[in-house]
Parts: structure tokens; C-alpha cells; sequence
């Protein structure tokens, strides 16, 4: 059982089944690309559905009504290939005067490969024939572009595909036909516009003796008005889809040399404190093995190269103004990048289970105990200086707001900004806690990354100044590493929060429920649960300038009595391991 | 230049030349002018014809009329025009040169 479609040939309706319409209708288009409009496509078209209706219906009886695949290849057998008839369409004498308008419209010249004078595919001697030049020069140039990271490679292929090669002596005249060129393209526009003028008039001709009132020398006139502003759109129309068609060529060639060099070279996009970086360059950090990288590179190059090549084709296509459509490029074209979409899913699900779980090691910082009964905290930033001096290749940073966010140095990368919170604590001294968190693909993963998280804190008296960054080793995996910081500080016990504070607090509790941001520069006292401002007159005024001044000079008291006292000097440099057991370590899940 | 080239152009001249030859003898619709071409070997498909004949139309060779048909859609008549039956008379005599030089250099 067939589905049966129905078709109408010439004004004779047809029961036609559907895979049989599908050759038919396929088979006219491929004429139809055959001829320019100029050659009299219509009419031709109508001719040879004419001849075709003709032939379905001999063959249609009573008993066999439906038209069935055997019939139209019997049509097309009797009818002949298109490259076949297009062998004999008139191209090149020159004879006869009369012809000089025909020929010229018809000599339009096409690309094709040149099998004839291949090296490999024909596509640089093909290109040489369009544009009438030497094919050594665009050999020689595509040789260039081959090292200048393949480029040219791709786009040799691109062209492979998309330009179709001369098989037929038809073809390969056309190929050899006029000169094309930029400064004759208006030209062909105006010798198109006349051709149509002149069938547009043939066509009035036709009315007229037909229909030979009076008043079809109004309608003829009409006609012929319509025909010629049709012709002049579409002479503008063919010259727009030229340069949309560069267009999209000059895109896609663009972006696909910047992807193609930021994946395998060290020239593409990516530009960090003046250096240039290839993707590959980033893929240790997440992925675990060759074979993901491998992954990712393919994807990349699947979900964003194809859409690439196919704009280039498109452009390509439009540009040369090939009709021949080669219908399986498209096909594959979309197959290659869901296959790339569905790449994408896995190593998206690999690299998330690289996250599915998380682990926490905590250390306790032995603090040394203000005479005073005040801790004064503040932030150490990372080194701009240094990072400016000694800043060579693979060293970088981003910074938000003058904030170092990441800073990669040559051990480290440096993450902004751990969290600070200030909890009553229990004991008669104050605590400094820190809490390392990662992710990872199981809890012991997770774990061993957390401890190999570096956090430092200084101690100088009772200055303590927590660093604004946590390190993980730049050969370490990214896995969401974290650092959480909390000081206990006892009943009645104060702590002064530094001016540059403002970035590590995280929601720290306090009476006058005030935000973290408005906290820093102050000295908070510890109350029953939460800290209480001392030194605040009402949190929404601004502070009274005595009491600012007062408070600054007794830091920079503080932190003079500090470095008199070198010998005092306590540097802590905490590293996980050295402080806590790993059955010390609590860990979250 | 391959002699498939060649062939292709020498070809093209030729049919040209038939087809005006045999709608002398009388006017003729595509599927007649086609048989009496494939009777002496010179087309192999059908569809070479139309874009030949929509040529020389347009050049003012032939004229077409519409004809009802028995067997399926109106058929499409080619005459000679009077410019046509010139120009071919001057194809037959460049003909009959053609043929009388190529012999003489070929014999």
C-alpha cells in the first residue's frame, strides 16, 4: 500500500505516488537549475512538462491509474539527464550578428571543479578558470595558508564540496565561458534587464495576436511595465544575495580561524594580561584525562565549527550563484552537530559527576590573645607589585572593581575572596577556625582537595590579617574549591573590623542587624549571641569625624607597637595538614 | 581540450541545422521531430530538444501554433518562418562547403 499524491502536469491531474513524486519533482528542479531565466527557463519548463504529461498519460489505463515510480523512470530515460541536454544548449560560436545578445546572456560562465587539471580535487585550477588568472597562484597561496594552522585546509575542503566538479563537455565549457569579473557584474545586470525586456516583449507579441481587441495594447503595455520592473528587482535582488553572500563568507571564514587558533594555537582570541592562551590551555583544570580533552576539542569543533563551514557554503553558494544543490551536505552537516549537541551531554555529565560531592576539612588557628582584650582584623591583598615585577607568560588575573578575583601565578591560581563570619564563641579565647570546602566525585576526592586548599593568616600582636585569596596549585582540578573563616569571639571580648574587611564578610550577625558592607572600620563588642557596635551613633548618619580619626590613629598605633616588637612576631603559616587529623574533620553529606 | 569538447561543439551546430531540415518538410511537434532524429542516430534523449527549440524560436526561426490532442495535453507545432527557411538555405550551403572541404582534407 502507497500514499498517492496529486499533481497537476499541464493542466492533466495525475494520482501520482509519493516516492514516484519525489524523483519527478527532484528531477524537474535539477533542469531548472539547469537554465538562467534569460535562456527562457519557462518556456522551456513548460515544454518539457508538457512532453511529460504526454507521456504519463500513455501510459495510464483504466486498470492502472496511479502513476508508480517505473513510469517516471521511463519519463527521465526518455527525456534524458539534465547534464545531458544542457550539452547541447548553444554556447561559444561566434557567427552569427544576430546572436550577439542571446550569446552574451547565455555565456554566463559557472564555477566548476577542474578535473582536467587537478592536483587534488580541482578546486584551485576550477577557481583559476572563473576568475581567468594562473591556478599557480592560488596554489601557492592555498600552500601558504596550509601553515598558517590549516585554514586553508578547511576552506580548501569547504570549496571541495560545495563547488561542483565539470563532468559533462557542457560544464566544461561553461566553465571556460565569459570573463566574470567585479567591474562586469553591473554589465550582466543590464544585458539580464534587457533580455527580459525583450521577452517581456515577445511575450506582449503573443497576447496581442491572441487576443486582438484594442484593448490588449494596454494590457500589453502593462505587462510589459510589470515584466520590466520585475527584471530590474530581481537584477538588484541577484546583486543583494552577492554580498549578503560575502558576507557570510568574510563571518563564518573569521570566526572559524579564531576558533581554529584559539583551539590549537597559541595566536587565537584569548587574551589575558597580554598574553594569548588556546583553549587546550584551560582543559587540565576540569578534565581529568586525554580523552575528555580529546572530548571537548571535538565538541567544540562539532557544536561550533559546522554551523561555521555551513554559513561559509551558504556564502559560498549565494556568492558563485550554484544552483546545483547537493542535497546530502545539509543532511550531515545537521547530523554532525547533534552528534556534537549529544558530545556536549556526555562530557557536560562527566565533568558534573566530577561535582556531585562535596567535603569539608577544618582547622583551628591557635591565635595569640590581645593584652587588651580587642582583636583588630583586617585583609593582606595579593601582591599587585609583585604580580606586576615578575609577571610573565602564564601569569594573569582578573579583577573586578580593582579586586584581584583570580590571580594565576606560577604555582598558584588565587581565588577571591574567602568568607568571613564572627560567631560568639565558647571558650575565654578567641578562635580562628577555617573551613575548606570542595567538590568532587566521591567524598574522599572531595576531601583530598579541600586539604590541599592553602589559606594563610598573620598574626603581628594582636593585628591579625587574613589573606583576601585562598591558592589551590595550578595543577590541581577546579572543583568549586572553597574557603569559609570563622572567628569565635568570647563574651565581652571586642574585635575592630579593618577598613578593606568589607569584601571577606559574610553575613555576620550583629544587634543592629547592619549590613556587612557598613560594619568594617568599626569596633564591635561581643554580646550575649551577637556582636553590638561601640562605636556607632546610629548606623545611617555618617560617623562623627573625632571619633574616625581616634580610631584610625589607634590602629596605626597598634600596628607600630606591632613591628617594634619583631621579636614577638608571630607568622602562621597554616597548612591543613599540619593542624588537623583527618579524623578531626567534619564533613558535610 | 579533450575530444568530448569538441564533440560537444561540433554537435551543436549540427542539430540545429536538423532541426530546421526536418520541419522543412512540414510542421512537427517535439516527439516527431525527436523520432526522425533518433532514426538516424544523431539524439539520444527527449530532453535536448526543448531548449534548442525555445532558442530558435526566440531568434525568429520557427513559430509555434497549439494543437488538441487526443491522447493528453495540446501539443506545441513548430512552422519555419520565412527567416528561417534563409537561414537555412545559408546553413545547407555552408553545409555542402563544410562537407566538400573536410572530405578533401580528410581523403
Amino acid at each position: 500500500m502507497n500514499k498517492t499524491v496529486n499533481i497537476n502536469l499541464s493542466g492533466i491531474i495525475f494520482h501520482i505516488e509519493e516516492e514516484a513524486y519525489g524523483k519527478l519533482y527532484n528531477y524537474l528542479s535539477t533542469i531548472k537549475g539547469y537554465f538562467s531565466e534569460s535562456e527562457g527557463r519557462d518556456e522551456i519548463m513548460a515544454d518539457i512538462e508538457n512532453r511529460i504529461a504526454e507521456m504519463l498519460s500513455e501510459r495510464i489505463t483504466d486498470k492502472k491509474q496511479v502513476v508508480i515510480m517505473t513510469d517516471v523512470a521511463h519519463v527521465i530515460e526518455v527525456m534524458g539527464k539534465p547534464e545531458e541536454f544542457v550539452e547541447t544548449a548553444p554556447e561559444g560560436e561566434k557567427t552569427q550578428n544576430e546572436q550577439t545578445t542571446y550569446r552574451t546572456t547565455n555565456k554566463k560562465r559557472r564555477v566548476f571543479r577542474d578535473s582536467d587539471n587537478k592536483i587534488l580535487g580541482g578546486v584551485c585550477s576550477g577557481i583559476a578558470n572563473y576568475f581567468n588568472i594562473d591556478p599557480l597562484w592560488l596554489r601557492l597561496a592555498l600552500v601558504v595558508s596550509f601553515f598558517a594552522l590549516g585554514t586553508g585546509f578547511l576552506l580548501y575542503i569547504v570549496l571541495w564540496i560545495v563547488i561542483p566538479e565539470a563532468k559533462t563537455s557542457a560544464e566544461k565549457l561553461e566553465m571556460r565561458g565569459e570573463d566574470v569579473n567585479f567591474s562586469n557584474i553591473g554589465k550582466k545586470v543590464e544585458e539580464e534587464m534587457n533580455s527580459f525586456g525583450k521577452r517581456a516583449g515577445k511575450w506582449g507579441e503573443e497576447v496581442k495576436n491572441s487576443a486582438s481587441e484594442t484593448s490588449s495594447k494596454a494590457r500589453d503595455f502593462i505587462d510589459q511595465l510589470l515584466h520590466f520592473i520585475g527584471a530590474i528587482l530581481g537584477g538588484f535582488f541577484r546583486v543583494f544575495i552577492k554580498i549578503v553572500g560575502v558576507f557570510f563568507v568574510i563571518i563564518g571564514l573569521v570566526f572559524l580561524v579564531a576558533m581554529a587558533s584559539s583551539m590549537f594555537g597559541e595566536t587565537g582570541i584569548i587574551h589575558l594580561d597580554g598574553d594569548t592562551y588556546s583553549i587546550q590551555d584551560g582543559y587540565h583544570m576540569f578534565f581529568n584525562n586525554e580523552s575528555q580533552n580529546l572530548l571537548a576539542s571535538i565538541t567544540l569543533l562539532l557544536v561550533v565549527g559546522v554551523p561555521l563551514i555551513m554559513l561559509i557554503y551558504g556564502g559560498i553558494k549565494m556568492l558563485l550563484g550554484i544552483r546545483k544543490s547537493t542535497k546530502y551536505v545539509g543532511l550531515s552537516a545537521f547530523i554532525l552537530w547533534i552528534i556534537g549537541i549529544v558530545l556536549a551531554l556526555i562530557l557536560g555529565n562527566q565533568v558534573a559527576a566530577e561535582f556531585s560531592d562535596e567535603a569539608t576539612s577544618k582547622t583551628v588557628v591557635e591565635l595569640q590573645q590581645p593584652k587588651s582584650g580587642t582583636l583588630y582584623l583586617d585583609v593582606k591583598d595579593y601582591k599587585d607589585e609583585q604580580y606586576g615585577q615578575s609577571r610573565k607568560k602564564g601569569h594573569f588575573r582578573f579583577r573586578a572593581k580593582k579586586h584581584n578575583l583570580i590571580t594565576v601565578d606560577d604555582e598558584n591560581i588565587n581565588f577571591g575572596f574567602p568568607d568571613l563570619n564572627i560567631v560568639r564563641g565558647e571558650s575565654e579565647n578567641f578562635e580562628l577556625v577555617i573551613f575548606s570546602e570542595s567538590k568532587g566525585s566521591g567524598r574522599k576526592e572531595a576531601l583530598e582537595l579541600a586539604k590541599k586548599i592553602s589559606y594563610e593568616i598573620n598574626q603581628k600582636d594582636s593585628l591579625v590579617e587574613l589573606n583576601s585569596f585562598y591558592s589551590v596549585v595550578k595543577t590541581e582540578k577546579w572543583r568549586g574549591q572553597s574557603v569559609h573563616v570563622e572567628l569565635r569571639v568570647p563574651k565581652g571580648k571586642s574585635v575592630f573590623i579593618g577598613r578593606s574587611m568589607k569584601n571577606i564578610l559574610y553575613d555576620v550577625n550583629n544587634e543592629s542587624d547592619t549590613w556587612d558592607g557598613d560594619m568594617v572600620n568599626r569596633l564591635w563588642i561581643m554580646g550575649d549571641n551577637e556582636l553590638r557596635c561601640v562605636d556607632c551613633d546610629g548606623l545611617d548618619k555618617p560617623k562623627k569625624k573625632k571619633g574616625k580619626k581616634d580610631l584610625e590613629s589607634r590602629i596605626e598605633k597598634e600596628i607600630n607597637e606591632a613591628l617594634e616588637e619583631k621579636t614577638d612576631q608571630v607568622k602562621k603559616k597554616i597548612v591543613t595538614e599540619t593542624t588537623i587529623s583527618v579524623q578531626d574533620v567534619d564533613s558535610k553529606k | 581540450m579533450n575530444s568530448e569538447n569538441t564533440q560537444a561543439q561540433m554537435r551543436k551546430g549540427i542539430l540545429e541545422f536538423c532541426i530546421l531540415s526536418i520541419l522543412t518538410k512540414g510542421d512537427a511537434y517535439p516527439t516527431e521531430i525527436i523520432e526522425k532524429m533518433k532514426g538516424a542516430k544523431l539524439v539520444v534523449v527527449e530532453g535536448t530538444l526543448y531548449p534548442l527549440l525555445t532558442r530558435l524560436k526566440n531568434l525568429g526561426l520557427l513559430t509555434y501554433r497549439w494543437e488538441e490532442s487526443t491522447t493528453g495535453p495540446p501539443r506545441k507545432y513548430y512552422k519555419l518562418t520565412p527567416v528561417g527557411r534563409q537561414f537555412l538555405k545559408e546553413l545547407e550551403g555552408t553545409w555542402e562547403d563544410l562537407v566538400k572541404a573536410v572530405n578533401k582534407i580528410t581523403n
